[in-house]
């Protein structure tokens, strides 16, 4: 009876092994390849264009700032202006390799210019329609909140893994790029306009 | 030979276990500290790597249940994976989450259960192991 019990409490031990095995390998099998993944600095795609109008746009619009440096705007717009300089983007943009958290960087960095940077209470006698400029930046957090998304599902530790990460990255880069380049040419339209209304 | 070889695992089997207990509750601390409302995951993360623990140092003190060469090995690995996602969690600045609150509590709560899982199975393994042990004993004076 009793050596019966051994066989059973053997049987038991092997089988628990065997499981504790397979489950401890999956998952250190799953997670090297995961960090080896996130690790992976990508070159993206030319997109030297975008990224060329956006230095553009900053250029134009320190030059507007230069001549109209009595106006109310004068202070907002170039508070924009110093953090979209900041080292940081201008360091990571032109470069061409980027990971995930390079990227999820940038784009939480879009979302601090806009909090910090957006001139939402600017003066209501300017001719310049506001609601219309909220709304449009609006867009662009929105954009933003998307790509956060997408980066983190393209990061999961359990989705995703074997897909192209050359090709997340590049999609993610662009989006990030083109709602830079956009709140810089809002912001070129604004100064322009202000420009119209003290020239 | 084979004993030696048991011995060798068996010890570190309890420094990485300490280790992830260390880890595992100090992320847990993190967590109840950055976030409300989660001290019953903290017992409930904590409970399992405790009672193997405490399973361990039952046997060390003992000597029963350390002398299966596979469960040890194997043990080991669940005991290494566990140490793996503790360190993932704690230093992995690759991962998005991490950028966000220097730990990476999204990915530590999508391993939670494995961490359970394992720790419970290595609990219940080295019960049988040392029942094993005990009744191997009694048919010897017998």
């Amino acid at each position: 009876m009793k050596n019966k019990l051994e066989a059973y409490y053997k049987f038991f031990i092997y089988c628990i092994s065997i499981l504790i095995f397979i489950i401890s390998v999956y998952s250190i099998i799953i997670n090297f390849n995961h960090a080896i993944f996130l690790n992976k600095k990508v070159i993206v795609s030319d997109s030297s264009n975008d990224y060329k109008e956006f230095k553009n746009n900053i250029v134009l619009i320190e030059n507007n700032l230069d001549v109209y440096k009595n106006n109310e705007l004068y202070n907002p717009i170039n508070k924009v202006i110093f953090l979209l300089k900041n080292d940081g983007v201008f360091r990571l943009f032109p470069n061409d390799e980027l990971s995930f958290s390079d990227l999820y960087y940038l784009n939480n960095y879009f979302k601090k210019i806009i909090d910090e940077g957006w001139f939402v209470n600017f003066n209501n006698n300017s001719n310049i329609n506001t609601d219309y400029y909220n709304e449009y930046v609006d867009l662009l957090v929105d954009n933003a909140n998307y790509i956060d998304k997408e980066l983190l599902n393209n990061s999961n530790y359990s989705y995703n893994i074997n897909n192209n990460i050359r090709d997340n990255i590049n999609d993610d880069y662009k989006y990030i790029l083109n709602n830079y380049n956009k709140l810089s040419y809002l912001i070129l339209e604004i100064s322009n306009k202000m420009g119209d209304k003290y020239a | 030979m084979l004993k030696v070889v048991n011995r060798i695992l068996f010890f570190s089997k309890i420094i990485i276990l300490l280790f992830d207990f260390s880890l595992t509750l100090y992320i847990m601390l993190m967590l109840n500290s950055s976030r409300e409302g989660e001290l019953l995951n903290l017992f409930l993360t904590c409970i399992p790597i405790f009672l193997t623990l405490v399973i361990f140092v039952i046997s060390f003190f003992f000597h029963k249940g350390t002398d299966n060469v596979i469960f040890n090995s194997c043990s080991l690995l669940a005991l290494i994976a566990i140490f793996i996602i503790d360190f993932r969690t704690l230093f992995d600045q690759n991962m998005v989450m991490w950028v966000k609150d220097n730990i990476n509590f999204y990915f530590f709560r999508n391993n939670v259960s494995l961490i359970k899982m394992l720790c419970y199975m290595i609990f219940i393994g080295n019960i049988i192991l040392i029942n094993n042990d005990y009744i191997k004993e009694k048919t010897k004076v017998i």
